[in-house]
């Protein structure tokens, strides 16, 4: 797939030290629209859609919002820490939205695996199927969050 | 000249001899743009207007500059170069009388000047041997058939989105295979009206 | 060879006036020549060069509209009234204004570009933020992820505020940030001291700002800071104070105690502060010093899960738990709240579910 403008303008919010200060690509050289297009591809595999990727993330990360910073037991199943900071930051796609600098931390208690992302990690994937390039923060893979979510694939409807 | 109603033309240009699914043209933006519905009804009308407009200029340059001097064999350059002046030119209009209209048709427009299907539409009505009237005919329904392609197409991807796609053909592959059953679905049309 | 010059001359010639149409269109199309903005019925009348926009020719001016996305139209802070000009409301502005206020002529001034002369309405308080050269005269560690930062105002020298409001942090290029970005952080220091500005500030996971300010910040490096912003300030009154705050929120409350403190204020005043562990807490001795100087101020520390080690005899348990077994207290009581937006809601639900009225709880809506 080609570059947008859209996607021209997303990619270059996305350069470490404009909105963030990592940035968005980790160690990913390709250009965003590959970047989303094997992301994508990814979720086709796994037979999940991000969106439901994503409202888990929400479900969860949400579910342990109460703690204010302690540990709180999700489900049985994991160890949710919710770091909630003041302030907001923008969604690098050029449209209105912005996002609490929080951070969740799901520790699957079962395998010990866990995976770290933010408010906008999670609007990122819903709206924009966008995980991050590898190495950045807050980036996890499609099979990451699936395995420490323990997301079942989407049945055939 | 050949003597075709313009409105002919326009429908055939439209329908029957689609710029895009039968001659191929604009793919690479229809390809990228192509993802979202409503990104797709704005690139749309800014080809149509582009379209309207460089068919027009182009055959005056043509018929009053290149054929006069002899330079018909420069068309190409001209062309292409009377269209970047004329996006550029837009561009500064729109931005000034409209900033609704420039937020919305604004981003597009750099890149059309980049579409093949607006140097193609140029080239074909002088390679056809439209008139001016035809000629304008032409480009506005060769633009309203690259709109309702991609906007055709937009729809699609986003009902693709939510199917399970083989994962090696996700993206581009999918894409272009749809482009492939749109063009075929198209041919449907070509009984109606003959025009070349 | 005379046909080569005749086609040169006509590419060239059409190629010339293509391009002098363009420049011309530039030249007089593009130009908005210079338009005067007025403020508030002539309180102030700025001459600005059009064609920039609204929010980048103020902040130039020094007249600093909320900004928290830096002119992106992405946070929606920025709003101001245009009385007269200003053009259509814009598809990027939408979803930021209500039918109300699109109704009363409120504009992202972000989104406004300057294309004719210009009437527009801010609030007054806008005038009384300036921005501050100053010099960091001391940062402290107060626990593994806070610190607190002091900074001597160089330019101007002396600064009106009222205790509680907060500033916006400069943040210099560094690393790759190579725009500079500004960040709010509450005044920890009482408005009593007019040439000194303190902060507490917490870092956040790959922070910007907060990485800056923990890494590379230095004692004697020049700051510039900007304010002060806000409405979160002690309100007058003799009802008793309730205040809570988690993390850096108890910032605000430093210097409203000091300022109490020096007034020999009988207020009476609870501050709860929640905390996860022993790790946490910091400003202990501080508080026990106001406990003392303040003869109705108690300071109530909380943790959720203290270790094991802190062998903690205090209060435990979440903060919403320890001020809701205040119990009847909460009713005639103000409350003033700063920390998370989680906290806040959860102790807005804890507290109104007590019967204190919505009116008498203030916290800083934009954090
Ligand atoms: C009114 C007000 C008062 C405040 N007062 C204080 C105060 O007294 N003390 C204090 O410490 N703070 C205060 N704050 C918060 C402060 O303004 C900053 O927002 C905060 O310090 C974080 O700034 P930063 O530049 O370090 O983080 P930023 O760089 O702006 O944001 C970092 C966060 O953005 C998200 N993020 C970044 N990159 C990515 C990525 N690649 N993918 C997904 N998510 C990402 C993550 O959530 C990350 O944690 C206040 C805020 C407001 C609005
Ligand atoms: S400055 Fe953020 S929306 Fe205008
Ligand atoms: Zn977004």
């Amino acid at each position: 797939m080609k570059m947008t403008p859209q996607l021209l303008k997303a990619a270059e919010k996305m350069k470490a030290g404009d909105i963030s200060r990592d940035g968005f690509f980790g160690r990913d050289e390709r250009d965003l629209a590959a970047i989303l297009d094997e992301q994508h591809a990814a979720c086709l595999r796994l037979g999940v859609s991000y969106e439901r990727i994503a409202r888990e993330m929400r479900r969860i990360g949400h579910a342990g919002a109460g703690g204010f910073g302690a540990p709180v037991e999700v489900d049985g199943k994991w160890s949710v820490i919710v770091d909630e900071n003041r302030g907001k930051i923008p969604c690098p796609w050029p449209h209105p939205g912005v996002y609490q600098k929080t951070v969740y931390t799901v520790e699957n208690l079962r395998t010990g695996r866990s995976a770290r992302y933010s408010e906008l990690t999670i609007h990122m994937i819903f709206t924009h199927g966008f995980f991050q390039g590898e190495g950045a923060p807050f980036y996890n893979s499609p099979a990451t969050l699936v395995d420490v979510l323990e997301i079942a694939p989407d049945t055939e409807d | 000249m050949v003597e075709i109603n313009p409105f002919v033309i326009l429908f055939a240009a439209i329908f029957t001899n689609n710029i895009l699914l039968s001659n191929y043209l604009g793919m690479c933006s229809f390809l990228a743009v192509s993802r979202e519905v409503k990104a797709s009804y704005g690139l749309g009308f800014a080809v149509i207007f582009v379209m309207t407009a460089t068919t027009a200029l182009n055959w005056l340059v043509y018929f009053y500059m290149l054929v006069p001097a002899g330079l018909e064999h420069f068309w190409y350059i001209i062309f292409i170069v009377v269209i970047a002046a004329f996006v550029q030119l837009v561009e500064i209009l729109i931005e000034k009388i409209s900033p609704v209209l420039y937020i919305n048709l604004g981003i597009f427009l750099p890149l059309i000047t980049v579409n093949c299907a607006i140097m193609g539409a140029s080239l074909f009505m002088i390679i056809r041997g439209y008139d001016f009237l035809q000629s304008v005919a032409y480009g506005f329904g060769a633009g309203v058939g690259w709109a309702l392609a991609i906007v055709a197409m937009a729809g699609i991807r986003q009902r693709i989105a939510r199917s399970n796609v083989p994962a090696p053909l996700a993206g581009a592959g999918i894409a272009l295979i749809i482009a492939g059953i749109m063009s075929l679905a198209f041919m449907g049309f070509s009984g109606m009206i003959q025009v070349q | 060879m005379i046909e080569v010059f005749i086609s040169m001359g006509v590419i060239g010639g059409i190629g010339a006036i293509l391009a002098v149409v363009l420049e011309l269109a530039d030249r007089y199309i593009a130009n908005y020549g210079e338009c005067a903005v007025d403020i508030n019925d002539g309180t102030r009348t700025l001459t600005v060069e059009g064609g920039g926009s609204l929010l980048g020719s103020l902040v130039a001016e020094g007249i600093f509209i909320p900004s928290a996305c830096g002119g992106r139209g992405s946070c929606g802070y920025c709003k101001v009234k245009i009385a007269e000009g200003g053009g259509p409301v814009l598809p990027t502005e939408t979803s930021w204004l209500t039918p109300q206020e699109q109704k009363n002529n409120m504009r992202l001034s972000c989104q406004v570009k300057i294309r004719e002369d210009l009437k527009i309405h801010i609030p007054p308080e806008l005038f009384l933020i300036k921005e501050y050269r100053g010099r960091v005269t001391r940062i402290t560690t107060l626990t593994h992820d806070i610190k607190e930062v002091r900074i001597k105002l160089l330019e101007p020298e002396a600064i009106e505020f009222q205790t509680g409001q907060y500033m916006q942090l400069t943040v210099p290029e560094y690393g790759d940030v190579e725009e500079s970005v500004y960040r709010a952080y509450s005044l920890s220091s009482p408005s009593f001291e007019k040439d000194e500005v303190e902060f507490i500030i917490r870092l956040v996971p790959e922070g910007i700002c907060t990485t800056w300010v923990h890494q590379f910040l230095k004692e004697s490096d020049e700051v510039t800071v900007n304010g002060p912003h806000g409405e979160f300030f002690l309100r007058d009154s003799d009802k008793p104070v309730i205040m809570i705050a988690g993390g850096s929120g108890l910032a605000p409350f430093k210097g409203m105690l000091r300022d109490l403190a020096r007034q020999h204020s009988t207020r009476k005043v609870t501050f709860f502060f929640g905390a996860v562990s022993q790790r946490d807490l910091y400003h202990r001795e501080l508080m026990a010093e106001l406990e003392k100087e303040l003869p109705n101020f108690k300071f109530v520390p909380a943790l959720s899960k203290p270790a094991e080690e802190d062998r903690w005899q205090g209060e435990t348990g979440l903060i919403t738990d320890v001020v809701g077994r205040l119990g009847e207290d909460i009713a005639g009581s103000q409350a003033y709240l700063c920390g998370s937006p989680g906290m806040i809601d959860a102790c807005i639900a804890v507290l109104t579910k007590n019967g204190m009225p919505q009116a008498e709880i203030f916290y800083d809506k934009f954090s």
